[in-house]
């Protein structure tokens, strides 16, 4: 299996010889890299080509090689960010990093689906975030390698173009399938609710979670014409229940149906021909969840990230982009 | 052959009158899109844009929408 993790040393040596690069890591090793085509997003945690792993010492590479025929990196806030998929080439995909718990984030998982070109062009990256002993103390980063910026509220982008013979496509790996318990809708599209509808009729939500002790490990799920979308579970304060991507309102929710062994299941998922893939990435609750540390789970590798983007922001999933030469 | 985007069958789609099944993602999601957007009653101007959104995602992925294409039954 190709290499992944690598020291600053090699990365720098990658980038001074023109690579396109979509890397992960810790802050202080980001900081180091020379100016290049990259782009880059803080996490300590990966799944390497050994498995799961955390480092600050090590980065984590996706080389976006291969069938690139052109790039450009950009910087994007709250104020542009709606432009992302109307400034990538017609044919080719995008690469998009942004911190976490941030407004711009927010906006994103919010109103993604409504940006101008979205679903034409594949956008697909994910949330950068800290070591969980860091949580509170330290702010997620991303870099704009192009600039040597490095942004703790704004969003960077590699947009790369392909050559006509080749399309780029979003894939998703999801463990989780719709239950079949309540349908549950909410009255406002948002990262918390205090009320639901369960099956039609209005209740507190945090009240329907208690009294009916719902595993929050097993997310909301949305039926997307039979693509299985998560909204994880964050936690429970008071009335309010908290979500690490926005319900929609109107949307139809059912919990996740349980799953079996989670880190056996999750093994069987990942088996495939994945060699090639130019960017996948996984979510951290999935590592925590299926206890991915040390463990090889078939042959994707990538970072471990606070969400993922698969077009719009994504829970618990894998995200893979494949590039289809025909 | 793609159907022309002033084909009726476009519409049955946008109003979810004709399901659509797909395994790519992007098409999965633009669907769902649309069916919590446009309905029967939703301005014509509103229907249209979703219906040309949709004819050009097809054009554009026509290489690898031959199932859904087919399924389109024109």
């Amino acid at each position: 299996m190709k290499k992944v993790l690598m020291s600053v040393t090699e990365v720098s040596a990658l980038i001074q010889s023109g690579k396109a690069l979509a890397l992960a890591g810790d802050e202080s090793l980001l900081a180091q890299l020379p100016q290049g085509n990259w782009i880059g997003g803080t996490i300590p945690y990966f799944v390497g080509e050994n498995g799961g792993v955390q480092s600050r010492e090590l980065i984590y590479v996706s080389e976006l090689e291969g069938e690139i025929s052109a790039t450009s990196v950009r910087t994007y806030s709250t104020g542009t960010i709606s432009r992302i998929a109307a400034d990538a080439p017609d044919n080719g995909y995008s690469v998009l990093i942004i911190p976490a718990l941030t407004p711009i984030h927010v906006q994103y998982a919010k109103e993604a689906r409504d940006y101008q070109d979205m679903f034409l062009k594949p956008v697909i990256g994910w949330i950068a975030g800290v070591h969980l002993d860091d949580l509170g103390k330290v702010t997620p980063k991303v870099f704009n390698g192009q600039t040597g910026e490095i942004l703790s509220e704004a969003a960077v982008a590699l947009h790369a173009a392909l050559p006509e013979d080749c399309i780029a496509t979003i894939e998703i790996l999801n463990l989780f399938r719709q239950g079949r318990g309540d349908v549950l809708t909410f009255p406002e599209t948002g990262f918390s609710a205090a009320t639901c509808r369960v099956n039609g009729k209005e209740t507190s939500f945090a009240d329907y979670v208690n009294q009916n002790k719902l595993d929050l490990a097993l997310p909301l799920v949305a039926d997307y014409n039979g693509a299985q979308i998560n909204t994880s579970f964050q936690g429970i304060e008071g009335q309010q229940v908290n979500f690490y991507a926005p319900v929609f309102a109107g949307m139809e929710y059912r919990q996740a149906a349980p799953v079996g062994d989670y880190v056996h299941e999750f093994e069987a998922l990942s088996q495939g021909q994945h060699e090639g893939t130019p960017f996948a990435c996984n979510c951290i609750l999935n590592y925590l969840y299926g206890k991915l540390e040390g463990r090889k789970t078939g042959d994707l590798t990538g970072p471990i990230t606070f969400g993922e983007i698969g077009y719009q922001l994504l829970n618990q999933t894998q995200v893979i982009l494949k590039i289809v030469r025909q | 052959m793609i159907p022309d985007k002033s084909h009726p069958v476009w519409k049955k789609v946008v109003f979810g009158q004709k399901p659509l099944t797909s395994s790519q993602l992007g098409l999965q999601m633009l669907l769902k899109r649309i069916s919590t957007r446009i309905t029967p009653a939703s301005p014509a101007a509103d229907v249209q844009a979703a219906i040309e959104e949709l004819h050009n995602f097809f054009t554009k992925f026509e290489r690898i929408l031959v199932d859904e294409i087919k399924s389109l039954g024109v």
